[in-house]
């Protein structure tokens, strides 16, 4: 089953060692991102990242599309990660039985960014694809670990029309 | 980088979280004075594994250093893996967790003729063996 849907866009680092795969008793993580997947050094670097009790995969965003649905169905406790709400977007318009939230965590700053909060910054075209899950009826919240403040994304879309 | 002379130093680049890196070099040159070919770098909210990946690679590159080490705070995190990812291009070995017992250890040593690898394993021996415990049946009575 899918525990947590997390834009994150360090994927596996620190917090999410240390707190996320902790507070959600991840078993399984999924990233998907297309960099990471075809990229081998990354993808090393990334899987030696991972605890050695997590097991972990990397897919590109079209295998997520069609090879979802057995971490759906398992019994694991699957965490599924990824840089942008873009891809987000393309897996709950696959997956409509997904869980309709997505937990945004840290994304850094870029030049054409805009400051959501201390840790999280998006792009206008990021912003359109939360605007999207929004209208899809995805609760879009940030929050980088449970203990810390929750900020709905409706709560402060407005600020960034 | 080519022209350049390499220096023959062992050059030494801690990584970490925030000001932790900053910290230790401070603590360390407490201990043991002014170093040289000793630098360091953060990882601050709303920084990329990327972008901290060119500035490692930067920051070696500036010690024109022969040989490096790389101490980074916890394996698995972000500045451990920009490390990592550094590697295809800087010559280095990455040792995490680091801690002061480590870095006395390594700027006691670097001077020294001594083979990296064997280097590698006193430093990481080190950094075990200094965390101990304390407890209060441990002081003698009167």
């Amino acid at each position: 089953m899918i525990t947590l849907i997390r834009c994150d866009d360090r994927l596996i680092h620190g917090q999410c060692i240390v707190r996320v795969l902790a507070d959600f008793k991840i078993e399984k993580i999924v990233i998907i991102d297309d960099i990471t997947a075809s990229n081998p050094v990354l993808k090393s670097v990334f899987l030696l990242a991972v605890p050695p009790q997590t097991k972990a995969v990397i897919l590109t965003t079209d295998e997520a599309k069609t090879n979802l649905r057995e971490f759906i169905e398992n019994n694991e406790h699957v965490l599924l990660l990824m840089r942008s709400p873009m891809v987000a977007l393309e897996l709950f318009k696959s997956y409509p039985e997904l869980k309709q939230e997505l937990n945004i965590g840290p994304i850094s700053y870029r030049p054409d960014t805009r400051k959501i909060t201390t840790y999280a910054y998006l792009t206008s075209e990021e912003m359109d694809a939360v605007n999207q899950l929004i209208e899809r009826r995805v609760r879009v919240y940030f929050n980088q670990t449970i203990d810390q403040k929750i900020i709905e994304w409706n709560e402060v879309r407005d600020l960034f029309k | 980088m080519a022209t350049t002379e390499q220096n023959e130093t062992l050059g030494i680049l801690v990584c970490t979280h925030s000001s932790l890196a900053d910290s230790l070099k401070q603590a360390i040159e407490m201990l043991m004075g002014p170093q040289e070919n000793f630098e360091t770098l953060g990882l601050y909210e709303g920084g990329d594994v990327f972008s901290l990946c060119e500035e490692i690679k930067k920051q070696v590159g500036n010690m024109h250093t022969k040989k490096n080490l790389v101490f980074t705070d916890l394996f698995g995190a972000s500045p451990s893996n920009a490390a990592a990812m550094s590697l295809v291009d800087i010559d280095a070995v990455i040792i995490t967790g680091v801690n002061l017992p480590m870095l006395a250890e390594v700027l006691t040593l670097r001077g020294q003729q001594q083979d990296l690898n064997d280097l590698v394993i006193d430093i990481v021996n080190k950094g075990k063996d200094s965390i101990r415990t304390i407890t209060k049946e441990m002081l003698s009575k009167g």
